[in-house]
């Protein structure tokens, strides 16, 4: 068994999903993308995860920052996620489906 | 109704309307105090519902029960220790999902919960159509609509909150977390009543589940560290266990649930009408957070915000000047002329000049805190937040961090308050430690001071009309190089002391709202009231001891009778009337300079201005000084004691301006305007610091370093100007 070392992608997430794990840096604005982890210590991971961002849920990206924090739209809620933050998210693009 | 009155908890999401609802509900029946060992404020009130009294006490605004921020500590310790005999939880109707994450916990900690749901109007507007009933028998909880800015509902809710309270509703519905992790939490709370816990122990056993260090520290606490000892252990397998099945750790998958159970709830009674709840709010962002427009726009804002503060204040001040200058010659007329009351002069001297100094910007003050209150309110400062990330990023903050900035070009102390968002602490005392050298409403009568003595003004750039003066410039040059040396007193700190990465930002967006004037004017009143505690306290305190040490020694009886001897002799000339009063003003103020020289103030300048000495300051600067000390806009009042021009009066300025333009250089003038801008930070400052970091040797480090290199800046100035003049 390999040491799970924080968020890991769940199998089976649901939706129609493209190939390709991405960082979110590489997401484009209007993108709809899976997340799936983060690559970062317990207490962000809880943090982000407190607020919505768990394995699985499906978000837009509103707008990229050029160079700067990201915004995404997630549970009906607009957060703003700086640099240090983006970097360690990776994602998966996913259909045109809303997010919920 | 009888029985003991009621305690009622509100909490909520920051900007879901808690404040307002607490307003509406306690009027002025609210006092502010502390929450016990720490420093958050603790806002408590009185509400009145058919006669009986309700203990209603605001709990800080959170998203969350962990232990992420000091505001999430206290909120859940409250609950815990405090035992409110019902928590009533405003939930923000057009941001749901988010909201309901922190009333699922509440109803976890077993509490009698009501959920508040605010904000019903706009939600509306936004086409969510939300059937409460439904929500409240999902949830378990009673709901209320509520539409806190025009007080609908809160009766009502009053009313569900005394029923809920008496254990009229039935116990809140905690989330299942599912089987794979249900049994385990069933198991440790099982565990936990073997080991004699009485209740809360499904929350006990979530966090343990969550490996929680705070509820680590209370079970140790509560019953003894081999308790813990065995808990955490349990605890741990069975985490590992989990996390093996789940592929997620504990915590994650905990509100992963958390989120499931929200959004089933949520998916039943909410329905979409319009797919257009962000619409309005997105055409904004496009403009506003354009990556070639935002900073611009926010250029512009800020400049229409400081324009905005002095063109209305400014006239206000003058006014209130005025009526100082009046009340002072009121007081000072209530005893015989000539006469050498000292109560007379500590009235009119010190108390009636001293705060007056202070008072008189209150307004200037006041706008400034009610333009940022509007940017708060409306949504744009988190947007600023975002539009300065980057550049923040450079000096090792993040974009968070501009807030508290902002709020200092008003006062320090509130912006120091205003520190209080950023979670990290290492992020939050780099802040606290740089922020005096913001240069805040304060100081800016020094430098009116200052430039109109040695700088007259003149347009410097201009065109038909429209220019900038050299005072402007100026006066942007010092604002740049307080904020200059912010910045790079926060690489450094960064890069020493609070070494380590910038932590993550993550932050909430709120959708645009037009804010409402009421609202506006409490978050003014809030910080515009910590200004005038400030003056009505510590800088009154301040004042009087200044007064005191300006006043004794008094001049030995000899001395006194020279003055007087030289007055009779001036009389018996037989001058022209002018001539004659001229004669005699100068002698009044040649005594009253005698006088200073002979008090312990005169005395303790001289004996500091051997240090000032290489920058150029006298021993009536270096008292004046001493004086800022207490609070920066007090260098003027003591300028103008040691001058003794325009005593009793709130802005006798000109006189002032014109002796010390008599006494001094351009060069010395532009010193004191970098010393008052850089060093000593004010009494209030200090204690805030105190306060807020909880350590007073960090209130000592920033007094320190801030003067030194106040000296050292001022004497680089002074010696190289020396020089190249």
């Amino acid at each position: 068994m390999k040491p799970i070392p924080s968020g890991s992608a769940r199998p089976g997430a649901a939706g129609p999903i493209h190939d390709g794990v991405m960082p979110l840096t590489a997401a484009q604005a209007g993108q709809q993308v899976l997340f799936l982890r983060v690559e970062g210590g317990r207490q962000l991971c809880h943090r982000l995860a407190e607020m919505g961002l768990t394995p699985g849920v499906r978000f837009e990206v509103i707008a990229r920052g050029f160079p700067g924090p990201f915004v995404v739209s997630l549970r009906g809620t607009r957060f703003m996620l700086g640099r240090g933050v983006v970097n360690r998210i990776y994602v998966r693009p996913c259909g045109d489906a809303k997010v919920k | 109704m009888a029985g003991p009155a009621l305690t009622i908890a509100l909490a909520g999401n920051p900007n879901s309307g808690k404040t307002t609802i607490f307003n509406a509900l306690t009027g002025s029946r609210q006092h502010v105090g502390n929450y016990p060992g720490v420093t958050v404020e603790k806002k408590e009130g009185t509400a009145l519902l058919d006669g009986a009294e309700l203990t209603i006490v605001d709990l800080p605004g959170t998203y969350s029960l962990t232990a992420h921020s000091l505001d999430e500590v206290v909120a859940r310790n409250f609950v815990i220790e405090q035992r409110p005999d019902v928590v009533v939880d405003i939930v923000d109707a057009t941001n749901l999902q988010r909201s309901l994450y922190l009333a699922t916990q509440f109803m976890e900690l077993g509490v009698p919960v009501v959920l508040a749901l605010n904000m019903l109007d706009l939600a509306r507007a936004q086409g969510l159509q939300i059937q409460a009933e439904r929500l409240g028998e999902l949830l378990g909880v009673p709901v209320v609509e509520t539409i806190g800015q025009r007080g609908q509902g809160l009766t009502e809710l009053l009313r569900q909150a005394v029923r809920s309270a008496r254990g009229e509703a039935g116990p809140p519905r905690p989330v299942n977390y599912g089987p794979e992790v249900e049994p385990h939490v069933t198991e440790l709370a099982g565990l936990l009543e073997r080991h004699g816990v009485s209740d809360r122990r499904r929350w006990f056993a979530v966090k343990l589940l969550e490996d929680d260090g705070e509820t680590h520290k209370r079970l140790a606490r509560l019953y003894g560290q081999p308790t813990l000892d065995t808990l955490r252990a349990k605890a741990g397998r069975t985490r590992h266990h989990i996390q093996s099945i789940l592929g997620d750790p504990t915590e994650i998958i905990l509100a992963d649930r958390r989120y499931g159970f929200i959004s089933g709830a949520c998916t039943e009674c909410v329905t979409e009408t319009v797919e257009a709840r962000y619409a309005r709010t997105d055409r904004i962002d496009r403009i506003l957070t354009n990556r070639f427009l935002g900073l611009p726009i926010f250029a512009l804002l800020m400049f229409l915000t400081f324009q905005l503060t002095f063109a209305l204040g400014n006239p206000m001040v003058d006014g209130l000047e005025g009526g100082i200058a009046w009340l002072g010659e009121q007081v000072g007329g209530l005893w015989p002329e000539g006469s050498d009351s000292a109560l007379q002069s500590l009235l009119v001297d010190g108390v009636i000049g001293g705060v007056g100094q202070v008072l008189v910007f209150v307004p200037l003050i006041a706008l400034l805190f009610l333009a940022i209150a509007f940017l708060e309110d409306s949504g744009y400062m988190a947007r600023a937040a975002f539009i300065l990330d980057h550049l923040m990023h450079r000096i090792g903050l993040h974009g968070k961090s501009f807030i508290p900035m902002l709020v200092g070009f008003g006062c320090t102390v509130p912006g120091i308050l205003a520190t209080r968002t950023l979670e990290n602490r290492r992020d939050r005392l780099t802040m606290i430690l740089v922020l005096p050298l913001i240069s805040c409403g304060a100081r800016l009568p020094v430098y009116v001071l200052i430039l109109g003595a040695f700088f007259p003004a003149r347009a410097v750039l201009g065109w038909r009309g429209w220019g900038v003066t050299n005072q402007a410039l100026l006066l942007l040059a010092i604002y740049a190089i307080g904020v200059l040396l912010a910045v790079v007193a926060a690489r450094v700190l960064r890069a020493t002391v609070f070494r380590g990465e910038a932590t993550p930002f993550v932050m909430e967006l709120p959708p645009y709202r037009l804010p409402t004037l009421k609202g506006l004017c409490v978050h003014m009143w809030e910080r515009t009231g910590e200004y005038l505690k400030k003056a009505g306290t510590i800088i009154l305190g301040f004042v009087i001891l200044f007064w005191a040490l300006a006043y004794w020694p008094q001049l030995e009886p000899a001395e006194r009778a020279a003055f007087e001897q030289q007055r009779q002799v001036v009389l018996a000339q037989g001058l022209a009337p002018e001539a004659e009063q001229s004669a005699l003003a100068v002698l009044d103020v040649a005594e009253q300079r005698a006088e200073l020289e002979q008090s312990y103030v005169g005395r303790l300048g001289r004996a500091i201005a051997p240090i000032f000495r290489p920058a150029g300051f006298d021993w009536r600067i270096s008292t004046a000084l001493l004086g800022s000390f207490a609070a920066k806009e007090m260098f003027v009042s003591q300028m103008a004691v040691i001058y003794a021009v325009g005593m009793g009066t709130g802005g006798a300025s000109e006189p002032l301006m014109a002796e010390l333009a008599a006494s001094y250089s351009a060069l010395t003038g532009f010193c004191v305007m970098l010393f008052v801008l850089i060093g000593t930070p004010c009494v209030g400052t200090v204690a805030v610091t105190v306060r807020e970091s909880g350590r007073w040797y960090w209130a000592a480090i920033q007094w320190l370093y801030l003067t030194a290199l106040a000296w050292l800046v001022v004497v680089i100035v002074y010696q190289v100007g020396t020089l190249v003049a």
